[in-house]
């Protein structure tokens, strides 16, 4: 009786087999690289309704950020400035500029009631809940220190329209948090841009981040790697973030 | 004969449980076993007759996710990219607000017993939570069930937007319009044929306005309705000291209390700082302390939260009751030579059953040897002439406990005697125009009035109040008026403590304050409710005239040192005497019951359209959603009457309930501790309006007349047999749980061993002892039921640890660590930690039908045991939440690691991590996770019902911005309010101090917050001088199911009864 299947069919469920796993790397691998946060959110510079530079304010006028991000210390938002922040200065710099129609809509002699519609850049999903005023000031006594805006912003001085540069994934938070030393600086410098540690600060942000290291007897705060080095973490349980 | 390795270690299986939580537990019946080794016992997947979800439901949610899905694959990229957000700013922003950081605004909550002190929590201008007001005389910080319940009133999709003319939407110039014109009216003719109904609640410019009213409009009348307000109370202190004075009350002193029928401790004046003196006195933390401890007697004819509480109580009829306290006070005067005066030769020992001379006599003494800290407390539904016998008792001997206030000058008519008489002028045709404030007779108002059709003789009626309700139905004009936390307001505490209200919210549905209404029905129509509130306190010479003085008030939310003037005088014997009358009471019998109608968390219905509400179990029967006719096992048995459990819920017979002709159907209920022939059944339910409340239970109004004690009830069977909802069973602990702890003993069951359901094993869960028993030993009572050194028994394979996982001295804490302690002796059962805990966190309330399946969300829940004699148990009350157990059963069976340990011993819970598959509940020996097992908090991305997304708008105004809510699927447990550790961790940061080592107290759950007992004790045990630390070497310290080893970090405190020795 003559064979029914060739010959070449013996192979073809192998040949099934790896071609169904290719695929499905290529499948993960593709929502591994086009679907995480560091493709689909960094970069993101949406059209915001006011042709504001960061450029020229906080890089050329050297604005502290915090003159119009008031509640960075005091509040989980750093907030966007109300109208009247703007109009403190505007109301006698450039104050017939076309580019501040919009602003002057707003403030409307004080009398405003409608808010400048600003585009979110920076967002954390509903179920992480981060606080500014957490990572602006922490530690006791001499060993005081914070994340600099820079850090997680990039060089806002350097853009005329703000994007965002860092991904805001779990993995790019838990990284700091598992090292902080690199990422700490003094509060003084918290908002200067472009900020470098000198030698004594590398050393010293070391033993900052040794405290920062929560006591417990369930995790381990600090722990020993292969090559007998540590790594300190800065928040070891799920609930300092998501409650 | 070879042991079976899977033979419980404890007490037999077959044992019966000692507390028990039901009657059919106690007896053992196999569906309450099956319930409990089932955790979430499976029931229909959908009820058919759901109005949420229902199988058409699913066809049209397959639809939209085959359109969703449609539309995706029509795009050329499918947007990977989050859709575009706005941030938008102030304009100007206004001083002290920081988004993200919440405001306390001081304010009050108007009551008939008398305001309540809150402090209101604001996210970004919304309220959100209600705390209690450390400073407020009625508050002292804490709160109840109603204050936290307040809150989501406000977002009630079911208020008005604008005034409803005959049933249809006006304008609120057209109503502007009718009120000028009807002002002018009257003042033609003095407001001949006007009336205003009122509740009890007047603030001093409600008041100043209502007189106003009365000068302008000679002719018209006012008539009050309040079902919560403490009528016989203030009619009680009439007889006594003289109109117009009020008795408010100060346990501190006190020893030995008597309580008749009355609530005291849970609802009605001053039941918070009351509660307060009584937790305290109870909490003892050494032998000393006993001296100091209150006796409490009780007597009642159905359960009161008093009740349980009562270290002796005395179930008799309610047609006996003010026997009672006349067969005391006989006793006193003839045994104890108490000088009562002429009351004396009134009060006679009168027909008291053999036990209850017995528990009266034990009381008599045990006052009189107390003479100077002795205290009767008298409940609201007896009659004010037995209210005014008590004041007469309290004053001759001696009570420190009393202070007689003077809050008015006016003599005072009952409230149901102002109700008839306005019934009686809308039926001769006297009442024209009928201007109702909030209260909404048309269903409070006993049926025996007839009041709804009085209502329809009045020409014009206005109704003005938060929601239009059946009265609102009926009128002519239903005008919405803004709640206490949108408008201005003022109002007296019960001690008179003037306390203002301060909106926090621009009205959500633009309702009218109340003051408003009224200031344009005299013609005064450019005034503001902030005007007006002004006009009263900040007119030259006011106490408040000066900018700083009425600043520091609003701060403040109260005036200090504004409480009513006290009266001196002893109480009028000879009046007392007189209007005591002669009326013996009697008993009940099998064909003229004795009906009680009381006022459990839905109150008189004002609260019923709140789910919340309406999902808290009661304090004692535990059912919720519903409302049933409770009865003693006897008594149904001889009437045969039958309630039995089937699957999370019962099935009762249906009765008619006569009198006079007027009937209801209602459900029984067979329930332990009732007393014979009698029957009690809560209000505020069978409403016809309200999306939540509507056809729900059974209402009691129309059966009754002149007050809540009803006597010569016909009582008759009917075929009809109904489903009540009680959470009685639910969540119950497994009596033994180390048969969870392996697959085959759940799978195999050997021949001739014995059966190997879960659930009766009498485990010693709630622990408690006598005073003497705690002055002999002390650690004994902590220690009643324990079992020694399971885990450390002989290994028996490798089915069972044979020694604990981690020795109690093996732990080293680093750091804070944090626990709770649950102080059983203080806890009351008042459940107002369940409702603070649901008001914190997000928690969604489920619906009857789900809670039918078992589904409830409660992080919390208040378990109440029943011990002792079937007819006549004594009830207990353990709150249960998260033990946050350091060896956690749920954390290693968790597949994607959701639930883990963070460094200060929280059991943490991250929702988006959970998959769903309940392990960790089926493994939590405490049954304190809860599962989404549907859309309960209206989030979906996909598809919300239109009905729930046009309800969830303003509702989800409502919610913690600190707490996820959570979605379909997903576990969810009580974390000890992470959130809030959270937020003092971020605080201590921010002022440069240890986040690792926070001050005690600088962390309250919710819960804890709320206690008005201050039972629940949270913070560092790690920290030797914290409170909770010191609380956890008290000797009455134990462990739930502490044969486990899995180191529970919430712990409980034993209680201790101060038993009357001549009585036990």
């Amino acid at each position: 009786m003559a064979q029914i299947f060739p010959r070449w069919t013996n192979r073809s469920p192998t040949q099934v087999l790896i071609a169904l796993l290719v695929f499905g790397g290529a499948v993960t691998f593709a929502f591994y690289w086009w679907a995480s946060p560091s493709n689909t959110d960094v970069g993101y510079k949406p059209v915001q309704p006011v042709a504001y530079s960061h450029e020229l304010h906080a890089g050329t006028l050297k604005i502290d950020c915090r003159y119009c991000h008031t509640y960075v210390e005091r509040s989980q938002f750093a907030g966007v400035p109300s109208t009247q922040v703007c109009m403190n200065c505007h109301s006698q710099a450039k104050k017939d500029s076309p580019l501040l129609a919009a602003v002057r809509k707003s403030w409307d002699e004080g009398r405003g009631t409608q808010a400048i519609p600003w585009k979110r850049i920076h967002k954390l999903p509903d179920h992480a809940f981060f606080n500014h005023s957490a990572h602006v000031g922490f530690g006791v006594g001499d060993n005081r220190a914070a994340i600099g805006c820079e850090t997680c912003h990039g060089r806002i001085d350097t853009m005329a329209v703000v994007k965002q540069v860092e991904p805001l994934s779990m993995s790019w938070c838990i990284a700091c948090h598992n090292d902080p030393a690199a990422s700490i600086r003094p509060v003084s410098a918290m908002t200067t841009m472009g900020w470098k540690p000198d030698l004594a600060w590398v050393e010293k942000a070391k033993g900052i981040a040794e405290t920062l290291a929560p006591p417990g007897a369930f995790s381990r705060a600090q722990r020993q790697q292969q090559d007998g080095t540590y790594l300190t973490f800065a928040t070891s349980g799920c609930n300092g973030c998501h409650r | 004969m070879k042991k079976d390795p899977y033979a419980p270690l404890g007490p037999a299986m077959d044992e019966k449980p000692k507390f028990w939580r039901s009657l059919e537990h106690k007896e053992g019946d196999p569906l309450v076993k099956a319930a409990i080794s089932l955790e979430f016992p499976d029931g229909p997947p959908l009820l058919a007759n759901s109005k949420v979800y229902s199988r058409r439901d699913a066809l049209k949610l397959a639809g939209a996710g085959a359109g969703t899905a449609a539309v995706l694959s029509s795009c050329d990229a499918i947007p990977l990219r989050r859709p575009e957000e706005e941030i938008l700013p102030f304009v100007r922003a206004p001083e002290k607000v920081i988004p993200g950081i919440r405001k306390m605004y001081a304010t009050a909550l108007p009551r008939a017993e008398g305001a309540l002190g809150v402090l209101v929590e604001a996210h970004e201008g919304r309220p959100t939570k209600i705390e209690g007001h450390p400073d407020h005389p009625s508050s002292l910080g804490s709160t109840d069930v109603w204050a936290q319940a307040e809150v989501l009133r406000i977002y009630d999709p079911e208020r008005r937007e604008g005034p409803v003319h005959n049933g249809s939407a006006a304008t609120w110039d057209a109503w502007e319009a009718f009120a000028q014109a009807s002002g002018e009216a009257w003042g033609q003719n003095g407001g001949k044929g006007v009336a205003i109904l009122a509740e009890e609640h007047d603030g001093p410019t409600f008041a100043r306005l209502l007189n106003e009213f009365k000068s302008k409009y000679s002719n018209a009348r006012l008539y009050r309705w309040d079902p919560l307000c403490p009528d016989a109370t203030l009619l009680g202190a009439s007889i006594a000291y003289s109109a117009g004075t009020r008795v408010a009350h100060d346990l501190t002193k006190v020893k030995t209390i008597f309580s008749l029928d009355s609530d005291f401790l849970a609802s009605g004046p001053q039941h918070i700082a009351l509660a307060r003196q009584f937790g305290a006195s109870r909490a003892i933390q050494a032998s000393d302390d006993l001296a100091g401890m209150m006796r409490l007697y009780a007597a009642e004819g159905i359960w009161s939260v008093t009740g349980t509480n009562a270290d002796h109580r005395l179930r008799i009829a309610p047609g006996l009751l003010p026997e009672v306290l006349k067969d005391l006070a006989h006793r006193l005067v003839t045994v104890h030579g108490v000088d009562l005066g002429p009351i004396g030769t009134r009060v006679a020992s009168g027909s008291l059953p053999e036990d209850a001379q017995k528990f009266v006599a034990a009381v008599a003494k045990d006052l009189a040897n107390h003479r100077g800290a002795a205290v009767v407390m008298v409940g609201e539904r007896q009659p004010a002439e037995i209210h005014a016998l008590g004041h007469a008792i309290n004053a001759a001997l001696e009570s420190p406990s009393p202070t007689v206030l003077r809050h008015s000058a006016d003599p005072r008519e009952s409230m149901y005697d102002s109700l008839a008489a306005l019934t009686k002028a809308l039926n001769n045709g006297d009442v024209d125009t009928l201007i109702i404030f909030e209260a909404n007779p048309v269903y409070t108002a006993p049926g025996g009035l007839k009041f709804g059709e009085a209502l329809k003789k009045a020409k014009t009626v206005i109704h003005a109040a938060l929601f239009p309700e059946e009265t609102g139905a009926q009128a002519t004009w239903h005008v919405p008026i803004g709640h206490s936390l949108e408008s201005w307001g003022d109002a007296h505490a019960f001690d008179g403590t003037v306390s203002l209200i301060q909106p926090l919210i621009h009205p959500l549905f633009g309702g009218r304050s109340q003051l408003e209404i009224l200031s344009q029905l005299l013609g005064v129509s450019d005034k503001s409710d902030k005007n007006l509130v002004e006009d009263t306190w900040r007119k030259d010479g006011a106490t408040l005239a000066s900018a700083t003085s009425w600043r520091t008030a609003l701060h403040d939310g109260l005036l200090v040192g504004s409480g009513f003037a006290v009266a001196s005088g002893a109480p009028d014997f000879a009046a007392v005497a007189e209007a005591l009358g002669e009326n013996p009471g009697s008993a009940p019998s099998t064909t003229s019951f004795d009906l009680v109608a009381d006022f459990g968390h839905a109150q008189d219905g004002r609260l019923t359209n709140s789910s919340w509400i309406m999902e808290l179990p009661d304090s004692i029967t535990k059912l919720c959603w519903d409302n049933a006719a409770l009865m003693a096992p006897a008594t149904a048995h001889a009437l045969g009457i039958k309630s039995h459990v089937s699957k999370n819920k019962y099935s009762a017979d249906v009765v008619v309930l006569e009198v006079d002709g007027r009937t209801i159907h209602v459900p029984v209920f067979v329930f332990p501790g009732i007393s014979e022939n009698t029957i009690a059944i809560h209000h505020g339910y069978g409403r016809k309006v309200g999306e939540v409340a509507k056809e729900i239970g059974v209402d009691v109004n129309p059966l009754l007349a002149r007050g809540n004690t009803l006597r010569g009830v016909k009582v008759t069977r009917t075929e009809a047999t109904a489903t009540i909802c009680s959470t009685q069973d639910h969540f119950s602990v497994p009596g033994n749980p180390f048969h969870e702890m392996t697959f085959e003993a759940a799978t195999t069951q050997k021949k001739g061993a014995p059966e190997r359901t879960l659930g009766l094993g009498s485990r010693q869960l709630y622990r408690s002892g006598t005073a003497s028993e705690y002055k002999v030993d002390a650690e004994k009572i902590a220690k009643k039921g324990e079992i020694e050194g399971v885990l450390l028994g002989p290994s028996l394979g490798t089915t069972r640890p044979t020694q604990p996982v981690q020795g109690t001295d093996a732990i080293v804490y680093e750091g804070q660590q944090w626990g709770m302690v649950i102080d059983l002796s203080s806890c009351i059962g008042c459940s107002a930690c369940t409702i603070a805990c649901q008001a914190e966190n997000n928690i969604s309330t489920v619906g009857r039908d789900q809670v039918l399946l078992g589904r409830e969300m409660h992080w919390m829940r208040v378990d109440r045991y029943f011990f002792g004699d079937v007819s006549d148990p004594t009830a207990v009350h353990q709150p249960v939440n998260c033990m946050q157990c350091e060896n956690a059963p749920c954390e290693p069976v968790c597949p994607v690691g959701a639930t883990t340990h963070d460094e200060e011993g929280l059991n943490a819970m991250a929702y988006n991590r959970c998959i769903g598959t309940r392990y960790c509940s089926n493994n939590c020996p405490y049954k304190v996770r809860r599962f989404n097992y549907l859309d309960y908090s209206h989030t979906g991305d996909i598809y919300v019902e239109p009905y729930w997304k046009e309800r969830m708008k303003t509702f989800a105004l409502q919610r913690n911005p600190d707490v996820s809510v959570r979605y379909r699927g997903v576990m969810e447990k009580c974390t000890y309010c992470t959130q809030r550790v959270e937020e003092a961790k971020i605080a201590a940061k921010g002022d440069g101090a240890d986040r690792k080592a926070l001050p005690d107290g600088a962390v309250t759950p919710a819960c804890a917050q709320v206690c008005p007992t201050h039972a629940i004790t949270f913070g560092n045990i790690h920290d030797e001088k914290s409170r909770v630390a010191n609380l956890k070497k008290s000797a009455r310290n134990y462990e739930m199911l502490q044969e486990l080893n899995i180191r529970p970090r919430t712990t409980y405190l034993a209680r201790v009864r101060n038993e009357n020795e001549e009585l036990a």
